[in-house]
């Protein structure tokens, strides 16, 4: 019986497309995943580890609860469905051999799906080599003993739990929507969980409570060294395998739990079919009533239309389970909108702005689905009801049937698009923050996501009247929608007027709501409803009514249906798609240029080929600008005049310039009162998509003759003219730097030389067009380089220059600009300032912001008094006072030991969305809007990070605009490490050095996070080739020293270093290389290994405390503390090899921390105890005798030195 | 009113042969469609109630095309499915008023007044305020009924209307039909033979797609008169006498079958001469097509 029922089932599901389409999905999903490496990889681990394919498997076998839900609950349900058990119960089965028949001839192809996670992964790795999109290196050996043992251990007992969960449910539910919803319920609810449990910080509990061991592969990965992901299993032992006995235990239970309860009478007697006695006498009746008036005119049509919706909407609002996934749905992203987005530990408030992005990150596929999901519902559900049979045959026209169940489904979409609205208002009244910004909420909700709402709703309903099978229509619905979407998010095909339901859409900020992307996002919207409307038409001719069993006669009705009424509609709307499709066709593609990602690449490469060749031109630098820049806010419009000198500081005489204007939209020169004339050397081919431009687009490269020969030593004054706009509407984002309310404008200066960052740097990318490899890739110029040392890394043509800048905006807004701030006045309703640069001038770049800001002011006394001046958005200022304090601080202490601050204001400059995260210029600095502004600062406990900002960027004017970085590879330790380093420092003298290992954590998560997951090593310090080691490790490296060497011989260096390379008028500039050379001088000789350590090489300590006593001596308040520390140090070499350090004798602090003795006369070592001992490599004992009660004790226990595990330095008690 | 049905044709997909050049004429009153199962009565039914596309023909309704004006057709038409699905959380009275409204009827008291008299025409009174979910399938059929007739039909077409239903219930159902009144069409498909003879003024026998015969039940019967003849035999001569005479239909009756076969003339010794009736006339034209044994 068993058998029977066993064989039946395999044979019904081996005929089930769905199972092979789950199976091919799964295998194409893996196999591209470990073909391209794109997994969550660590350091030199290779595609094909163990531990990768043990978590990949875990994660697999979860998303396969999806698939599990169908292909287990239909194997019990289908009887119920197909009313096949009025028969099944009259036959001779055995009730075991149905159950377990059922159960494992199912089961048999959930196995056979989750077989293609290991098979899949054995063919990336196969195919990752052999089509060249990995590299073979990076991948081990093929053990087969790596994709069996996951698969038995991890994969086998979850699909076991799964399966089990369903069958169980529906065997006792009977109920369909368990198949369907069931899937998903439990996904969202795992995550929900997951998101909880990962906050509890019980690794046991962490790893217990996942039944997908997903959680405990995770971890497991991560507490491994690279030679141990490579090659171990995760072995199932310890909490391992207590997890998979409890999981898979539970599974068992359920099983047989729903076997012992299981009996066919009551399995298969539905609640519906529940017969029911008729009693009492039928009563004799009159006869047959005929309604005395039936009415098909008036008021009918609107009636019955607005009875049929509200009867669709019942439908969906009575079904339990929409409430369910709605509800889990809200509740998630009730949990992004509540925890929100935070820095450094500090949340930012419920900013309508936050609350918007959690919602387009979190929530819009799920409403896809919804829509999707309910739209299949609505429009299966008489047919499957069969209700249908009547309901085709009574009076209501097609457009009244077909219409409301449309919009019903549009009703639904309103809903949804309210919730962020109803959810993020609830939230933020709970938080106590009431500045609800009504604003943005509307146009948030109104004019992005309820249009794309209402799009996604016209194409799910479109689909489903089209493919007339339910479930065909899902999946042909959500394949086209995500291949829309990854279309244009991964900018393969990003042309929105090809895309449909695609519009240029950015971020909202509060300074500027959606900026001037509100135009084109309406526009794109209006053109993609109309489209749309002809998709109501489509489906209107379409609708299935009544029993039509093919296409040919769903051809046939065509025509019935494509009355005069639905034409005058249809042409309509087409009218109005193409005029406007013109419309928006005239502005992308031809007052703009659209090239596709292809074609960008075309153009790098023609470039490199027509222009590099002028690389070797001599280019001049500017010595003095004085400049009037006008910003017109209102109209996108910014114009530049004014002159500016140059000199030729080369020993070639200069005769042309390439300049490139890129960032402009026309500009000229003057020389000598004569226009200078200019070729265009390089045109482009258009667009491909752009066909009524000219055949060939102008490159922004002008080549300028000039009108005399600039001798060298020679300079000239050029009057130049410049104007920024922006006309129609392009393709992407534009105009991110010209809003109504956050302008940032360069100065408007076209850029000059050849620029190899406009080159195409991509290897492979060079390769296929027969270009030859780049010399210095990524600017990897060497430090011994001629050129590079005396060129600025700000640019080219840079040079110390002196600046008079008079920007004029509009009346209501301040435009702020670089140096001091010589005169303010309005004229004309206009808004004018004037700034200059002089003294001993200043180093590139130029930047000016306008905005309409608040300004706050405080002063500071140095050698003169200088003011420091915040420009915020107005309800942004609740930290301004923290940025004040750390102007203050940073500008006393730094011009004290570093040197004098040559300006008569520093200024802060609240920056739009688009702005950089934060950026320095001359005496004026920006910090963008959705950064610390509005952290809310609640403990006392919490990292001032804007005040620790404020000093990192005031060092900057020192560190980057009185010494200039060169061109040099590393040279950004300067700018960057030494910024970061002296914020470092400030935040310890305001907070103690017993506070900052935390912060100091801070800087060394990323520098080793993202260090091993970059295509290309990172290099030591003095050559440091990316943001996190000149940035984060270049601060920290700068701060173990100082601790070492002692402030004040660490700022003698500084000093030093400072004053032999400030305003330097002519190379070679300052390199990593000298830095490093002023430091190594004021450093002892028995501290060198330190220097060298962390300048020259990549050097990684692993200190570990291994354990500890502590015993009271009896004496009050007085402790023996004994720590057994063990002190290890490794160097990775330059061909990646790890080598272990055997023979050093390092200075690392021991500390024991806590509060001081109660008794402060007690004699003896006092809390905290903090000493920096001599130590060789391997295991030491220390014990010391102390006063006060310890907190916490370890090796290095203020986390100053590079550490891989800090975590293992120190113990808390 | 009158019905008139002009050589209508539909082939499935698959190539079946649902309706074949059917003509049929009829008039006010009940009209009975008889025929075996896959005869076309349903499709044919489906047609008239414009659920379906014919490949060709043509059916008028006074004057009114019903292929092509499907929404004027519908504002007459009560519909009984041969199967159909209710919506399970809605009760009868509800979805009852639901489709009167649908129908046309405007007045919501009209709408109640409507309901509750046609709920208590079919006797579901009692339970009209349950979910139709929980209803049998008796009951289920009889708010099938209750949904056809209301409003203000005049083309009435139900498909076994007397499936499920007790005889006490059929009874009470045809005695619904029957007050129906002047011009109003009903069309009746069922398989009770007697049915027909008893309710319908016209009747049309439907086999494989084609009309076989149409006309008036008792002329139908009259034009039998004389000709069919029964008999006693044992079960293993029944082979000999279907060579012999046109058997139309058996039955086995206390472990003798009883043969009946149609002659002009009396057949051999052994026959009695029978009064014929209507089952006659159904068998004689379907034996013409299929074969009709029972045994």
């Amino acid at each position: 019986m068993f058998k029977e029922i066993f064989r039946f089932e395999v044979q019904n599901k081996l005929r089930r497309p769905a199972v092979y389409l789950y199976f091919t999905a799964l295998l194409i999903f893996t196999g591209f995943s470990f073909s391209m490496g794109a997994l969550p990889l660590g350091e030199k681990q290779y595609i094909n580890s163990p531990t990768i394919i043990a978590f990949w498997s875990a994660g697999m076998s979860m998303v396969m609860m999806l698939v599990g839900s169908s292909v287990m609950g239909m194997a019990l349900y289908r009887d119920i469905e197909f009313g096949t058990k009025d028969y099944y119960l009259t036959y001779p089965i055995t009730r075991g051999g149905y159950f377990w028949g059922r159960f494992f001839g199912s089961f048999l192809f959930i196995l056979f799906i989750a077989s293609a996670i290991p098979l899949g992964a054995f063919l990336g790795t196969k195919i990752g080599p052999a089509l060249h999109v990995s590299d073979a290196l990076r991948y081990g050996p093929n053990l087969p003993r790596y994709y069996f043992q996951p698969f038995l251990t991890i994969v086998l007992p979850n699909v076991l739990f799964t399966s089990a969960l369903f069958y169980g449910l529906v065997a006792v539910t009977r109920n369909v929507k368990v198949v369907y919803t069931g899937g998903i319920i439990l996904f969202l609810a795992y995550f929900i969980s997951v998101f909880f449990l990962d906050h509890s910080n019980n690794l046991r509990t962490m790893i217990l409570s996942d039944p997908f061991l997903l959680t405990g592969a995770r971890i497991h990965m991560n507490n491994s060294n690279t030679l141990q992901k490579n090659t171990e299993l995760l072995l199932i032992q310890g909490d391992f395998l207590i997890n998979r006995l409890i999981w898979t235990g539970l599974g068992l239970v359920i099983l047989l739990v729903t076997y012992w309860r299981f009996g066919f009478v009551r399995f298969f007697s539905g609640r519906r079919d529940r017969s029911r006695i008729d009693e009492g006498e039928a009563r004799v009746t009159s006869g047959y009533t005929r309604a005395t008036a039936v009415m098909f005119e008036g008021g009918y049509n609107s009636r019955v239309f607005a009875a049929l919706t509200r009867l669709e909407l019942r439908n969906i609002v009575k079904d339990a389970y929409f409430w369910i996934i709605f509800g889990l749905g809200a509740i998630v992203l009730g949990f992004g909108f509540w925890f929100g987005d935070g820095d450094y530990g500090v949340p930012y408030p419920p900013q309508t702005v936050r609350l918007l992005a959690v919602f387009w990150d979190v929530f819009v596929f799920f409403i896809f689905f919804i829509i999707l999901f309910y739209t299949g519902e609505t429009l299966h559900r008489d047919r499957i009801t069969r209700y249908a049979f009547i309901n085709d045959s009574l009076p209501q026209p097609n457009w009244v049937a077909n219409g409301s169940k449309l919009v019903a489904l549009l009703v639904l979409a309103l809903w949804l698009a309210l919730l962020p609205l109803f959810l993020g208002v609830i939230i933020q009244v709970c938080k106590g923050y009431h500045d609800f910004n009504w604003p943005i909420y509307f146009a948030g909700i109104g004019e992005t996501i309820l249009p794309k709402l209402i799009e996604m709703v016209l194409f799910c309903y479109v689909v489903h009247v089209v493919v007339n099978n339910k479930f065909a229509a899902h999946g042909i619905a959500a394949v086209l929608w995500l291949i829309a979407f990854f279309l244009v998010d991964t900018h393969v095909f990003d042309y929105h007027l090809l895309v449909y339901a695609s519009v240029p859409m950015e971020g909202f900020g509060d300074m500027d709501g959606l900026g001037y992307m509100a135009r084109s996002v309406r526009w794109f919207h209006t053109y993609w409803l109309l489209f749309g409307g002809l998709l109501i038409i489509v489906a209107a001719l379409f609708f299935h009514r009544g029993v039509v069993t093919s296409w040919k006669e769903r051809m046939q009705l065509v025509p019935e249906r494509f009355d005069p009424m639905t034409r005058v509609f249809a042409v309509l709307l087409l009218a109005g798609f193409l005029a406007v499709g013109g419309w928006l066709y005239y502005n992308v593609s031809y007052l703009n240029d659209y090239t596709t990602h292809g074609e960008e690449i075309e153009r790098g490469i023609e470039y490199e080929r027509a222009l590099k060749h002028y690389d070797s031109l001599p280019i001049p630098v500017m010595t003095r600008a004085k400049l009037a820049v006008d910003i017109y806010p209102n109209e996108k419009k910014e114009e530049t005049r004014g002159t500016v000198t140059i000199a030729n500081l080369t020993d070639r005489p200069i005769s042309e310039l390439l300049l490139d204007g890129d960032n402009l939209t026309d500009y000229s020169l003057t020389m000598d009162g004569v226009s200078v004339r200019f070729e265009s050397p390089l045109t482009y081919y258009r667009g491909m998509l752009d066909m009524f431009r000219p055949r060939r687009d102008t490159a922004p490269y002008r080549l300028y003759h000039l009108p005399r020969v600039l001798a060298p030593g020679d300079s000239a004054v050029v009057t130049i003219w410049s104007v920024v706009s922006y006309s129609g509407i392009p393709n992407g984002l534009y105009s991110q730097k010209a809003l109504h309310n956050g302008w940032i404008s360069t100065g408007g200066l076209p850029s000059l030389g050849y620029d190899d960052d406009d080159e195409i740097t991509s290897p492979y990318e060079r390769r296929t067009h027969h270009m030859p490899p780049r010399l210095n890739d990524d600017d990897a110029i060497p430090q011994n380089d001629p050129v590079g040392i005396r060129t600025l890394k700000a640019g080219k043509a840079g040079h110390l220059y002196s600046l008079d800048l008079t920007v004029s905006t509009s009346g209501d807004q301040t435009a702020v600009g670089p140096g001091d701030l010589v005169a303010d006045w309005k004229a004309n309703g206009r808004h004018y300032s004037h700034y200059t640069l002089s003294q001993r001038g200043s180093y590139p770049p130029l930047v000016i912001f306008s905005s309409r800001y608040v300004c706050a002011t405080d002063s500071v006394q140095l050698d003169h008094k200088v003011y420091v001046r915040i420009y915020y958005h107005p309800g942004h200022g609740a930290n301004v006072g923290r940025f004040i304090a750390g102007y203050k601080d940073a500008l006393t202490y730094y011009s004290e030991v570093y040197g004098s601050y040559p300006y008569n204001s520093i200024s802060l400059a609240e920056g739009s969305l688009y702005a950089p995260q934060f950026g320095s210029t001359p005496a004026l600095d920006e910090i963008t809007e959705r950064y610390a502004w509005t952290a809310q600062f609640t403990a006392p406990g919490q990292f001032d990070y804007c005040y620790y900002t404020a000093a990192g960027l005031a060092a900057q004017q020192w560190w980057r605009f009185q010494v200039a970085p060169n061109e040099t590879i590393g040279s950004l330790d300067i700018p960057e490490g030494l910024a970061w380093y002296d914020a470092l420092v400030m935040t310890e003298h305001k907070i103690g050095k017993q506070s900052m290992r935390w912060i100091l954590q801070q800087q060394l998560w990323p520098y080793l996070f993202r260090r091993t997951r970059m295509d290309e090593p990172d290099e030591p310090l003095i050559r440091a080739n990316f943001g996190f080691v000149w940035g984060q490790k270049g601060a920290l490296e700068l701060y173990a020293l100082r601790d070492l060497i002692g402030e004040e011989n660490m700022n003698a260096a500084l000093r030093s270093f400072k004053d032999s390379f400030a305003y330097r008028t002519l190379g070679p500039y300052a390199g990593a290389p000298d830095l490093y050379a002023a430091l190594k001088a004021h450093t002892p000789d028995s501290l060198q290994y330190f220097i060298e350590d962390s300048w020259l090489k990549r050097r990684f300590y692993e200190n570990t405390l291994d354990s500890f006593t502590v015993v009271a001596t009896g004496r009050p308040d007085e402790y023996k503390v004994t720590l057994f520390v063990t002190a290890a140090k490794t160097w990775i070499e330059h061909d990646e090899r790890e080598v272990q350090a055997t023979a050093f004798e390092d200075y690392i602090d021991i500390g024991i921390l806590g509060d001081g003795p109660k008794d402060s006369t007690a004699g003896g070592l006092k809390l905290p105890f903090l000493q920096k001992f001599k130590l060789s490599a391997g295991p030491h004992v220390i014990t010391e005798i102390v006063h006060g009660k310890p907190h916490m004790a370890g090796i290095d226990p203020l986390g100053l030195l590079i550490d891989r595990h800090p975590g293992a330095n120190v113990r808390f008690f | 009113m009158q019905l008139s049905i002009q050589r209508l044709s539909k082939t499935y997909s698959n190539g079946v042969r649902a309706l074949h050049d059917v003509s049929l004429t009829l008039p006010n009153g009940m009209f009975g469609l008889l025929g075996p199962n896959g005869a076309g009565k349903s499709s044919l039914m489906r047609t008239i109630a414009t659920l379906q596309e014919a490949d060709s023909g043509s059916i008028a309704l006074d004057g009114l095309d019903v292929l092509r004006e499907k929404k004027r057709v519908r504002q007459l038409l009560g519909y009984l499915p041969q199967e159909f699905g209710v919506y399970p959380k809605v009760s009868a009275e509800r979805m009852l008023d639901h489709i009167a409204r649908l129908k046309g009827v405007e007045d919501a008291r009209e709408r109640k007044q409507l309901v509750g008299a046609l709920l208590e025409n079919v006797n579901l009174s009692k339970d009209r305020r349950k979910h139709l979910g929980t209803y049998s399938g008796g009951m289920k059929q009889r708010f099938g009924i209750a949904q056809a007739l209301i409003g203000n039909p005049r083309l009435i077409i139900v498909d076994e209307p007397t499936a499920g239903l007790d005889p006490a219930e059929r009874n009470r159902f045809y005695n619904l039909l029957s007050s129906l009144g002047e011009n109003t069409i009903v069309i009746l498909s069922t398989h009770i033979v007697e049915d027909v003879s008893t309710l319908c003024s016209n009747f049309a026998i439907i086999c494989m797609g084609e009309v076989l015969y149409a006309g008036e039940p008792d002329r139908a019967v009259e034009s039998l008169a004389g000709k069919i003849y029964t008999k006693a035999i044992g079960k293993e001569e029944l082979a000999a006498y279907q060579q012999r005479y046109k058997v139309i239909s058996t039955q086995l009756k206390a472990g003798r079958l009883h043969i009946r076969v149609i002659r002009d003339g009396a057949p051999e010794d052994g026959f009695e001469a029978v009064a014929p009736n209507l089952e006659d006339v159904y068998f004689s034209n379907i034996a013409t097509r299929m074969d009709v044994n029972t045994i």
